[in-house]
């Protein structure tokens, strides 16, 4: 075993998770329902999709942490489950950017006490620990020697991929690295990704926005509700929208349930699926339709009329140029449940 | 082999990581120095509204009831601190989020258990013994301060079965995976079998059996031996050892076991995430 083309292959993965029990009744949640993609070296790949569509749960199974009821999954060629240790030498993971270090202890300290548990020692040690605190600009900032307590978000997923970076791995799984990250970190973790991947290093990320996924991967699969719902580059599966019309209708009012009312009544008048974005902040509620071209204003009267009868006022109206969201909301809703955003 | 080499790196992980948070933290270190005081003073407080010093004494079967006070509630914290140390670890950990890093980057999950278990126990031995040493040397004289050394020597020796216990009580906590504290009565519970407070032979039967089971009573018994100036000292500290001994081949057996166990629940389950 252990040689491959493929960095990754996952085949049927299925898990699932029993909840309750001890005084509550118990339910099994199906996280996956057959996962299965491919994923080449030297690529960054990304898994793209809505909370709670499976995404921690692949990632989990692929960094040998969890156990899946089914399926196979394969890292460099071992095996997930029966080659675990193979598959640990060579990958580097994040699970999350604000936890998983002692507060008490430095970016460095920190660094030094995993490098140690992972079986580095001596002046190799110390040597990789400063390399890899280069790569992921902590020198540059200053930052190396502050309390993992006293750092910013950003810095902390520089150290987490670190961290990663430590044994030096073929394969780096990273769950949403840049999630809560402020634009310039976001900007500043997706270019290292990039570095990485011309390096040669096959990067998988899981993401829920679109945008990062358009312009960070080579390969996205969108995953929704513990399925694979299409998988491309980004430029093939914009392919799917290229010729439609994405139109964008924001309405303000009092909304008490998210949007499901306005939802359900415009999926039975405009009979396609319908994507909402509601912010609670300004009660806006962001209606986002694919339609075909020329259809544009009639959809959008039939919005206008929907949102009247349920007394919400319409704030804009507008024509988008066609994105991997739109994508989304034509696959996603033949394939899983909406997840919504 | 690589679990050796894993153990030896973690051991010494351990030991780095600890004396790096006591240097980013003085207070901390302060603290852990100076809580035996506390508790003497306050075991003497309490003591003395309940009947004289020579009462203690003589109910407990010691002659130099300072000494005693300080040598076996020292140890009997820091016995009692290493099993805590485990029953806390896996929840504590996964709290932090360190947790997954540690299963999925250490070459042996038993290896790492014993060797940072051993390196936390041999760092709290060795705090308790720099706290107490110049109170017990200050009370007793320099005799005082030799006897001390066969205690820690028998504490060392007895918090090796006690690393066992820890990482059983580190597989109980994930299996049960309930994260408040289910194992928080463990620590009233070994401190009341100690011996320290509480003289055994008044405990219910069935905890004096249990106590028996339990390597901290014996620590305990033998820094009773060291501060009673008792002539056969020599061979009661023995038996002890003998039983020490005992214990440590079959609790870290138990703990080996375990912790195969719970790198299997923690796989099963995802709970290390
Ligand atoms: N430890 C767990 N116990 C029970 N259910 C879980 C657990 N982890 C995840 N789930 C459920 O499994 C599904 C997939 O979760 P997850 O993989 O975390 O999705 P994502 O990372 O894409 O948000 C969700 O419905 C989630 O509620
Ligand atoms: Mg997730």
């Amino acid at each position: 075993m252990g040689s491959s083309v493929y960095a990754v292959e996952a085949e049927g993965l299925v898990k699932r998770y029993v909840v309750g029990g001890l005084m509550r009744p118990k339910r099994v949640v199906e996280a996956l329902r057959g996962v299965s993609f491919r994923v080449s070296k030297g690529i960054v790949f990304s898994l793209l999709g809505p909370n709670g569509a499976g995404k921690t749960t692949t990632i989990n199974i692929l960094a040998t942490l969890l156990e899946p009821d089914g399926g196979e999954a394969r890292v460099l060629g071992f095996d997930v489950v029966r080659e675990r240790w193979e598959v640990r030498k060579r990958i580097g993971v994040l699970l999350s950017v604000e936890r998983g270090f002692f507060w008490k202890l430095t970016a460095r300290e920190n660094l030094i006490y995993f490098g140690m548990v992972y079986g580095l020692s001596g002046k190799d040690l110390r040597e990789r620990v400063d390399e890899v605190l280069d790569v992921v600009g902590l020198n540059d900032l200053g930052a190396s020697d502050k309390l993992f307590e006293e750092m910013s978000l950003g810095m902390k997923a520089r150290l987490g991929l670190a961290r990663a970076l430590l044994r030096d791995p073929e394969v780096l799984l990273l769950d949403e690295p840049t999630l809560g990250l402020d634009p310039p970190s976001s900007v500043y973790v997706r270019k290292l990704l990039r570095s990485l991947a011309e390096k040669g290093k096959t990067v998988i990320l899981t993401t829920h926005n679109m945008y990062e996924a358009e312009i960070v991967s080579d390969k996205v699969a969108m995953i929704v509700g513990g399925r694979i719902v299409i998988e491309g580059t980004p430029q093939e599966l914009k392919k799917i929208v290229a010729k439609k019309v994405p139109v964008e209708v924001k309405l303000r009012g009092t909304i008490y349930d998210g949007g499901e009312g306005v939802r359900k009544d415009l999926v039975k008048v405009l009979g396609r699926p319908v994507y909402l974005k509601f912010s609670r902040d300004n009660d806006i509620l962001e209606v986002r339709i694919v339609v075909e071209p020329g259809e544009e204003e009639r959809v959008v009267e039939k919005v206008l009329r929907v949102s009247q009868s349920r007394g919400l006022r319409v704030v804009e109206a507008k024509v988008l140029e066609p994105s991997l969201e739109d994508v989304f909301i034509v696959v996603a809703s033949s394939g899983g449940k909406d997840g919504g955003g | 082999m690589e679990a050796v080499r894993a153990a030896l790196l973690s051991f010494a992980a351990e030991v780095y990581m600890s004396v790096r948070v006591y240097k980013n933290n003085p207070s901390m270190l302060f603290t852990s120095l100076t809580w035996p005081y506390l508790m003497v003073f306050v075991i003497l407080v309490l003591g003395s509204s309940y009947g004289s010093l020579d009462e203690f004494s003589r109910s407990l079967g010691v002659t130099n009831p300072i000494f005693f006070l300080f040598a076996a509630s020292g140890i009997a914290f820091t016995a009692v601190s290493i099993v805590d140390y485990g029953a806390s670890f896996a929840a504590w950990y996964r709290w932090l989020g360190v947790l997954p890093y540690i299963v999925a980057g250490t070459p042996s999950l038993p290896a790492y258990l014993a060797a940072s278990g051993l390196a936390r126990s041999l760092l709290n031995v060795a705090l308790t013994y720099v706290s107490i040493t110049p109170a017990v040397i200050l009370l007793g004289g320099l005799e005082s301060g030799v006897r001390m050394i066969i205690v820690i020597g028998v504490l060392i020796s007895g918090m090796i079965p006690l690393v066992g216990l820890a990482v059983v009580a580190a597989m109980l906590t994930v299996m049960v995976k309930v994260e408040s504290d289910v194992l928080s009565f463990i620590n009233p519970l070994l401190l009341l079998l100690s011996g320290v407070f509480y003289p055994i032979a008044l405990l219910p039967d069935i905890l004096e059996v249990v106590a028996a089971l339990v390597p901290i009573s014996y620590i305990v018994e033998a820094s009773k031996i060291a501060a009673a100036f008792e002539a056969a000292w020599g061979g009661r500290l023995y038996s002890i050892m003998y039983i020490l001994g005992l214990m440590a081949v079959a609790y870290n057996l138990v703990g080996l076991i375990s912790s195969l166990r719970l790198e299997r629940s923690i796989y099963l389950r995802g709970s290390a995430a």
